[in-house]
């Protein structure tokens, strides 16, 4: 019977811990999952990182771009971020800074802009801040303070210093809801209308 | 010493008394003018340009004369270039009061109300006021006569383009001063 040499028997050792040490860290890796990161690559702050399975159903990353697309696959609305996406797994809340965010679905678009902006994965709901601007169509540009766009209706409910041009009036009001389906504003509040 | 002349009548047209700034000024109440409408709760219709104002709705225009409107709710259509308020639609009750800015100094202040509604076109400038309709047109101090009149109908037409006054089913009250006791058209019935 032929004896192995201890030359062969190092060898099998040294391939078999090789292999063992591939297979562990394939299986760590896929354990730790990809990570979500904040566009062009920049490294997320320190923090939980997050599973591409803990993102909402339906939105997806993809460079400087946040997506959230219907069942059928549709791009519902976009967000573009001049400055990073960050996904934050215990709040399950998605912020991003000096962001442009576009609804467009069949007829209707909005637009706006904001130096801040989350999505509550939770329930769908966007909510912007800071320098915010929201544009419905042409003549249809108001600035406000802080809105929400409910998931659904996609209606744009905002409050706060809400101001617009309409024609020959500058409208001053508390809150408004824009309505991009039926072409509708409602504002409420001290709802001034000043025409020179 | 006053005299008072008092008419009865179906329908009644009178001149307004008003002295109004004259030429294109007169035809610009809110075009060319200075608006401030102020409310608590706007619904505006993009694509039709019209605005339901609602919550002690105010509409205040200040140019050839200053003029207030106030109703629980009116409707204000914008122009499609939406350069101008083309009607204003009150629902009762309905108050308005102008105050005219003559060229001669005179100035008089007409006062009305309705209980149902009040429409008012930019277009005509006509303004009409129905159900119970009350009006009281008074020279100011600074007039050199001192007049007023109280208008009581169903229905009052403010025609601010042409100075006159329609109502339907009237009851006319007009007071004149002494002086306009002498001028022989302040005598009229």
């Amino acid at each position: 019977m032929r004896r192995w040499s201890p030359v062969w028997i190092a060898g099998i050792v040294a391939v078999v811990l090789a292999i063992g040490a591939i297979v562990w860290g394939l299986r760590g890796a896929a354990r730790l999952g990809p990570v979500v990161e904040s566009p062009g690559n920049l490294p997320l702050p320190p923090g939980p990182r997050a599973k591409a399975g803990q993102l909402p159903r339906n939105l997806e990353f993809s460079g400087p771009d946040l997506t959230q697309r219907d069942d059928q696959g549709n791009p519902v609305w976009s967000a573009r971020s001049k400055g990073s996406f960050r996904f934050d797994a215990p709040s399950r809340r998605i912020t991003g800074t000096d962001i442009v965010w576009e609804l467009k679905r069949g007829t209707q678009h909005a637009r706006i802009a904001a130096r801040r902006m989350e999505v509550a994965v939770a329930t769908g709901e966007v909510l912007f801040a800071d320098g915010l601007t929201l544009s419905a169509g042409p003549g249809q540009t108001f600035a406000l303070k802080q809105a929400r766009v409910e998931p659904g209706t996609w209606k744009v409910i905002g409050e706060g210093s809400v101001r617009w041009v309409w024609g020959r009036f500058r409208v001053s009001a508390d809150s408004l809801v824009v309505d991009a389906v039926r072409k509708r504003v409602r504002l409420r509040g001290d709802v001034h209308l000043s025409a020179q | 010493m006053k005299r008072t002349v008092i008419l009865w009548a179906a329908t009644v047209g009178a001149g307004l008394l008003l002295a109004l700034g004259a030429g294109t000024a007169q035809q610009k109440v809110l075009h060319g003018s200075v608006a401030d409408i102020y409310a608590t709760d706007v619904e505006v219709d993009l694509a039709t340009g019209v605005a339901t104002l609602t919550g002690n709705v105010r509409v205040q225009i200040k140019g050839a004369y200053d003029a207030t409107m106030t109703a629980p709710t009116i409707v204000a259509k914008q122009s499609q270039e939406k350069n101008q308020v083309i009607s204003l639609d009150a629902q009762g009750p309905v108050n308005l009061d102008v105050l005219t800015k003559g060229a001669d100094g005179k100035q008089f202040r007409v006062t009305a109300r309705c209980s149902d509604s009040a429409t008012f076109s930019e277009q005509t400038m006509v303004a009409v006021l129905k159900g119970n309709a009350h009006a009281e047109v008074t020279g100011l101090p600074r007039a050199e006569a001192v007049e007023s009149a109280r208008y009581d109908g169903d229905t009052l037409t403010v025609d601010f383009k042409h100075n006159k006054i329609k109502l339907t089913q009237a009851h006319v009250n007009v007071e004149m001063a002494p002086e306009a006791e002498k001028s022989p058209a302040g005598t009229k019935q």
